[in-house]
């Protein structure tokens, strides 16, 4: 993870995001907060909505890092 | 406990503190300190959306409908995945064209439609003052809870509640609309904003902390603690009493829309974004709020239930959780927290509502009736300010008669419900042209008349506020028209159920309107403008110069605009676009001045709306019926040139990929090693001839410095931009030859071309050791004739010896004398053998440093061997030469096939001078024969392999093109210089250094 967030990988990678990445992260998301995922789940929703949550927050983050800068 | 007039006043300090928060932020807000650019301070304003409803409100559900509450925070933190997509779009849009609320969005979008601009005001201000009621409700309800001499009903009573709420008011009204800004940014209102957003995440942890520690024994406990309370269906999603996966997916699709389309949220994410940067941190800060605000949500509800509390108090668990343990002053810092959430929703929604109750509903009233009036900027002013505080009241009014029967969640949700409405008309304008204005108009029309009869009619008879007897009992018992199960539709929710039938007919109509009817010219324009145009947006974005004069002047736009917004601010602003374009008044043109009135109907867009700001310039600066044709034919023109250019642009995108793949695939497949390194020598690329040539795999490479990977590479190659070439021998055997340059700008680094000429280099020996038995079979003739004659002459003394009688003394003489002479033909044999042994071995490629006249010599010893060099004389002008650095077998074969070449040329006799000397860097050897020359037309074939002018089976037609070799691999030169009949001039240069 710590790689990934390191600026002279991500230079080096120069990684070209896309709306396809952002839209498959968005579905991405949906899809496991809801069922059939959800079910599977079930006996420990807390755990697992906060555990997600957090992980689609860094993927976020590390998307951000990607993300260049749009002209003003 | 606290008084009540000990907690009136800890509020009012606080608003105080907002006050000043503001008040600092907004003066400074062009100091080198300024934070207004700050996407932290851009992200802790978008948690405006976190309202007493999340402070109080999430446990009262956690505590009764277990985790369903996270939909609310879940949704909006997947809708940031799209963020980059849309919300960059509209941001760009609003901004080039001076909108400032959602209601204006819609309305320019569909051909800037002031009904449509109506409805979309009409239904947020109907969906959500009730909302802004029951914060003031909730502010009241925690008065009255930690107040220990009055209650919730006295605050109300004696006017505490109302002089909270007027306080509130008046800040929303000084920093909402403190004047008429061109801009609309509200710098020390968003700081504000983002102040209360820390307070009430705060307060909130350490409510969560305490919670945490006196009922679990710790955070580490928590989960446990949770687990075994005994409560599994408040931690259940799916199933029999537990939220269904429906709802779950509802709330959340709410909650996405809620996030964007909400008046507040608008305002805070587009209205008040001031740059790019702030959406990328906005990405992933705001999420990171909404988990942190709701990490305590579920222990602070199982510790109110657990303590025997009444679930049906749990939304103030927050709050009387401290309280009943006596942790009063974290009471009161609770009491803040819900109190911040609950401000900063009301004053930041107040403002948003308020703007688009100005732009739809008063402004156009106030510009038919005071059009003239030379106040009209400071009525504009008063009115706004009065607008916000009216809503303000008007919620509190609704928390006085109606807020009993409501709470905070079920409000908040209907609100949800009420601008989730507008979700088709929006994200589809943005991506759909043919999306029109009938089909926004009827399909949130309809959706609203459902969204009131399945969530509001049902909540109102609940309540007992409407009579559900009579007519209205026999419609809503029916079977089709029951507002729970429309058309029969059971088994959903209420939130499932009313979100299916409005977005359903909402869709259907907007779609179906779309596709059979058809769109005014003006509504052409803006779907190109919107869902076309990218960074430039606004309406009439270049006009060409116009043949006929405008009928209006610069200082009517001015005067117009002064009428507005004030004579200072218009000013301001048209000054900054004049000197932004590089326009001088006193020299205006027809085109000018309408690109002047497109900014000042921009400007006015900002303040008053984008309608009435059309209207304004339609009526002050009046265009004639043909000049308005023709805007819009340019701007379609305009558009539609954009659009071809972007689809041209995506061509040539296309094509550039396939270019790229192709180059990639020539450099990966290509039978050279070609790597590539920064300036910091680290490799970046490594083809596959690389690996096969040197036997280290790409993988191997990365980020590893090429000095280490190449070891024989030197670092001082890579010190001067100056391209190096050269051949070496690698660790295993390998002859190598090796190219490096520096890449060309605005690329930085090296690129190092490698090739494996091992082979090459082994077929060059065995050439080199032919050509060399082919010149000794050249001299095969001579040779033998050299070795024949001294041994025909020791056969003959052999036979005289043998006869001799050793015992004369004549005889012993002449015995002394013959082997004398023959000692004498053996040496001479023996030294024409060891020479050709010598020139006939197998060279290699080892450079020493060797004398070249003496090397000439013992070549020239060995022509003698020739029989044709009896006719020849050669004259030696040898110089001094220092010794050179060369391969000598080499150099050797290359004075033999010049030597021969000249001896072949000259069957009759002649003269060869051999030259050797200095000559600056070079040492020059020039061979000159008086042959019969080459004729001109051959002299630039003559270093070709395989050429030759001499009869079949006289010459292989190697010899100059070894020479030719030979000469390059010592980095030489070798010229000619030749008339037929006259003879021929060998000029070989070789440098003395670095050969």
């Amino acid at each position: 993870m710590m790689i990934l967030m390191n600026k002279r990988v991500l230079r080096q990678m120069d990684l070209n995001l896309n709306k396809d990445h952002w839209v498959t992260l968005f579905l991405a998301g949906l899809g496991v907060c809801n069922w059939p995922f959800m079910h599977i789940f079930s006996n420990s929703h807390y755990c697992y909505l906060f555990v997600i949550w957090l992980v689609f927050i860094l993927i976020m983050f590390i998307m951000s890092l990607y993300l260049r800068d749009t002209p003003e | 406990m606290f008084s009540a007039h000990e907690v009136l006043s800890v509020s009012v300090l606080y608003l105080l503190v907002i006050f000043a928060v503001a008040y600092f932020f907004e003066k400074n807000k062009h100091k080198p300190f300024s934070i207004a650019l700050s996407p932290y301070i851009y992200s802790l304003s978008l948690a405006v959306y976190c309202t007493s409803w999340t402070f109080y409100g999430s446990v009262g559900r956690a505590a009764t409908s277990g985790l369903s509450f996270l939909t609310i925070y879940i949704g909006p933190t997947l809708m940031t995945a799209l963020f980059p997509l849309f919300l960059t779009k509209v941001i760009r849009i609003a901004r080039e064209n001076g909108i400032t609320s959602i209601s204006d969005f819609l309305s320019l979008r569909y051909g800037r439609s002031i009904w449509l601009s109506r409805i979309v005001t009409f239904v947020a201000v109907v969906g959500i003052t009730p909302y802004i009621g029951l914060q003031i409700k909730a502010v009241i309800a925690t008065l009255g809870i930690i107040s220990s001499n009055m209650d919730t009903s006295d605050f109300y009573s004696t006017g505490a509640g109302l002089l909270i709420t007027l306080i509130m008011g008046l800040f929303a009204a000084v920093f909402g609309a403190r004047r008429i800004d061109p801009s609309e940014k509200h710098t020390g209102l968003v700081h504000a904003i983002a102040f209360e957003s820390v307070i009430k995440l705060v307060a909130f942890f350490s409510v969560g902390l305490f919670v945490s520690y006196r009922f679990f024994g710790g955070i580490g406990n928590v989960l446990t603690g949770i687990r075994d309370a005994g409560m599994p269906e408040l931690l259940a999603i799916g199933g029999i009493g537990h939220t269904s996966y429906s709802e779950w997916f509802v709330l959340l699709l709410l909650s996405m829309s809620a996030i964007v389309l909400l008046p507040r949220q608008f305002q805070m994410a587009v209205v008040e974004n001031t740059s790019m940067t702030q959406i990328r941190k906005g990405l992933w800060l705001f999420p990171l709020y909404l988990l942190a605000i709701n990490i305590f949500v579920v222990p602070i509800a199982f510790a109110g239930l657990l303590k025997g509390m009444d679930a049906g108090a749990a939304d103030y668990f927050v709050l009387t959780l401290p309280l009943s343990e006596g942790q009063y002053s974290l009471g009161l810092f609770a009491f803040i927290g819900g109190f911040s959430a609950a401000t900063a929703m009301v004053i930041v929604e107040a403002i948003a509502l308020s703007t688009m109750v100005m732009n739809t509903f008063i402004m156009p009233m106030m510009v038919r009736k005071l059009a003239d009036n030379p106040y009209l900027s400071s009525i504009i002013l008063v009115v706004k300010r009065t607008v916000i505080l009216g809503i303000i009241l008007l919620g509190y009014l609704f928390a006085l008669t109606f807020g009993e029967f409501f709470s905070l969640v079920d409000l908040g949700l209907k609100s949800f419900e009420a601008v989730s409405l507008f979700a088709p008309a929006f994200f589809m304008g943005i991506y759909w042209k043919r999306a029109n204005k009938k089909g926004a108009i009827v399909g949130i029309v309809a959706a609203f008349v459902i969204w009131l009869y399945t969530l509001i009619l049902p909540a109102f008879m609940k309540a007992g506020l409407i009579d559900p007897d009579g007519l209205l009992h026999s419609i809503t018992s029916s079977y089709l028209l029951n507002p729970s199960a429309l058309f029969g539709l059971e088994g959903l929710g209420k939130w499932e159920h009313s979100f299916f039938w409005s977005l359903t007919v909402n869709l259907t109509l907007f779609v179906g309107l779309s596709l059979i009817t058809k769109q005014s010219q003006e509504e052409q324009v803006q779907a190109m403008i919107f869902v076309e145009s990218y960074q430039k947006t606004y309406g009439l974005p270049i006009i060409q110069e116009q043949s006929s004069q405008v009928p209006f002047s610069y200082e009517d736009i001015k005067s117009t605009l002064s009428n507005y917004i004030g004579p200072s601010e218009a000013e301001k602003a048209l000054n900054e676009f004049m000197s932004r374009n590089s326009l001088d008044r006193s020299q205006l043109k027809s085109s000018d001045l309408l690109r002047i009135r497109q900014e000042a109907e921009k400007i006015l867009s900002s303040s008053i709306g984008p309608v009435i700001a059309s209207i304004i310039m339609e009526q002050r600066l009046l265009l004639t019926q043909q000049q308005r044709e023709r805007f819009h034919e340019e701007v379609r023109q305009m558009t539609e040139d954009l659009r071809l250019s972007r689809k041209e642009l995506s061509e040539k995108k296309r094509e550039l990929m396939s270019l790229k793949e192709f180059t990639e695939k020539i450099i990966e497949s290509a039978p050279i090693g070609i790597a590539t390194v920064d300036k910091q020598l680290t490799i970046n690329y490594w083809n596959t001839s690389m690996h096969l040539i040197t036997g280290i795999a790409p993988q191997d490479t990365k980020q590893s410095n090429i000095l280490f990977v190449l070891r024989w590479l030197k670092s001082e190659w890579f010190e001067s931009e100056l391209r190096k070439e050269g051949t070496v021998k690698d660790e295993r055997g390998k002859v190598l030859k090796y190219n490096i340059n520096s890449l060309q700008f605005p690329l930085e680094g090296y690129v190092i071309i490698l090739e494996d000429i091992t082979e090459r280099k082994k077929i060059e020996e065995e050439l080199l050791h032919s050509a060399k038995l082919a010149s000794i079979g050249r001299l095969t003739a001579g040779l033998s004739h050299e070795i024949g004659n001294p041994l025909a002459s020791i056969s003959s003394l052999t036979q005289e010896l043998m006869s001799m009688d050793l015992s004369r003394s004549k005889d012993r003489d002449f015995v002394k004398e013959a082997l004398g002479a023959m000692s004498s033909h053996i040496n001479r044999i023996s030294g024409i053998v060891q020479s050709l042994g010598r020139f006939a071995r197998v060279s290699t490629q080892e450079k020493r440093p060797t004398d070249l006249a003496e090397l000439f010599d013992k070549t020239l010893a060995l022509v003698r061997f020739d029989p044709r060099s009896k006719g020849v004389h050669v004259e030696r002008r040898i110089g001094d030469v220092r010794p050179l650095n060369i391969n000598p077998d080499q150099i050797q074969q290359l004075f033999m096939n010049l030597l021969l070449n000249a001896l072949d040329a000259m069957p009759e006799g002649g003269k060869i001078t051999a030259e050797l000397f200095e000559e600056g860097e070079f040492a020059v050897f020039r061979l000159t024969d008086t042959g019969r020359g080459i004729e001109e037309m051959y002299l630039d074939k003559i270093y070709d392999p395989f050429f030759t002018t001499k009869p079949p089976g006289k010459g292989t037609g190697l010899g100059l093109s070894i020479c030719y070799g030979i000469v390059k691999h010592h980095n030489g030169f070798i010229s000619v210089e030749s008339q037929k009949d006259k003879g021929s001039v060998f000029t070989v240069k070789l440098p003395i250094k670095g050969s």
